[in-house]
This record gives structure tokens, sequence and C-alpha cells, in this order.
């Protein structure tokens, strides 16, 4: 098993499963708790993720060369194209929503953060798999 | 996309090599040597050109255009 595309499909899974229970889950049963405080959580478990696979990078090189083998890195420029895509197609319904005032310009800019996180995550998961990343 | 079609199954199983074994000595991942046989991936000239060293034969014995093309 190699430790380093482990991780990284840890990572990868629980920012977006973690953003995703988070947002809408969780968020609305504690209403009395700041946006401050889920945006440093929310972002305190990407950065976990990221430190998480320097570290197991940096104990297994050899396994970080293989999980950083070229059908990796393909798949990892993948998921950008699909999250460009993600992100688009999300803008695209807030403006419309902004637009016929049933959201406000500051939510849907906050809310831009879903597609942003999830896109690519959700691809590098999928990617992990089907044999395509690591 | 260009499909390819690939003996590598078949110089690797003569080698006496695992998928496991082969990517360590190409350092790649087994799943990378996994989906290059099944032609799910289509390997980089510089992946073909390890793989065929690695089985000690040529990249044209490993990899081919179909004859249709």
């Amino acid at each position: 098993m190699n430790i380093v595309a482990l991780t990284r499909f840890i990572g990868n899974l629980a920012t977006a499963v973690g953003f995703t229970a988070i947002l809408f889950v969780v968020m609305p049963l504690f209403p009395q708790v700041s946006g401050t405080t889920w945006a440093v959580l929310l972002f305190g478990i990407a950065a976990l993720g990221i430190l998480a696979q320097l570290a197991a990078a940096v104990l297994r090189p050899k396994d970080a060369k293989a999980a950083w083998d070229e059908q990796s890195a393909a798949s990892n420029r993948a998921s950008y194209v699909f999250g460009y895509w993600c992100v688009m197609l999300v803008f695209l319904i807030f403006l419309a929503a902004v637009l016929a005032e049933a959201l406000s310009a500051e939510a849907a800019f906050l809310w831009m953060s879903v597609p942003l996180a999830l896109g690519p995550t959700s691809y590098m998961v999928w990617a992990f798999l089907k044999g395509r990343a690591g | 996309m260009t499909s390819l079609e690939n003996r590598l199954r078949e110089h690797r199983a003569r080698a006496g090599l695992t998928q496991a074994a082969l990517a360590e000595r190409v350092e790649v991942s087994r799943k990378t040597i996994n989906t290059v046989e099944n032609g799910v991936f289509v390997p980089s000239t510089v992946l073909a050109l390890k793989l065929a060293a690695a089985l000690e034969t040529s990249v044209e014995n490993l990899f081919q255009l179909p004859e249709t093309q």
C-alpha cells in the first residue's frame, strides 16, 4: 500500500465529506456559531490534509514518487479542469440567483468556496477509487 | 483519443515480474502498470522507454498502433 497515495485519498475524502457535512448538516444545527469559526474549521480540515500529505511524502519519498507518477499527475490536472467547470456552473446559477434577488452577493461569494473545494477533491477521490491516482 | 495496442502484460509475465515489481523498477504506482496493461492509460514516451528497458525489449514490441490506423 502506497502511504502517500492513501494519505492523499483520505485528505481529499475528508475535505469533500467534511465540507459537505459541515455546510449542509452541522452548520444549520448550530446557528449561534460564528462564520469565522466555521471558516477556520473548514479550511483547517483542508490544511490538515495537505500537512498529512507533506509529512507522508517526507517520511516515504519512494512512495511519494510513485504516488505522483504521470498517471496521478494527469488525474490531478483533470481534477482542476473538472473543478473549473463546477465553479463555472455554480457561478452561473448564483449569478441568476443574485440577479433575481434570491441570494445576496456576499452569500454567493462565500458559497463559491463549496465548488472550489469539492470539485477537485471529489474528482481525486473518484480517480483513486478507479485506480487512476496512486 | 489515440488507441494503443500493447503487449505489456505478456512481456511482464515472460519476465516473471508482478505488476508491483515492474512498477517499482520504473518508479510508478502498481495502479499505473495495471491501467497501462488494460489500455486505460496511454503512457508517455519516457515511461514507454522505461518499461521497455525494464523488460529488456523494444518499445515497438510493447506498444503498437492498431493496424487500421
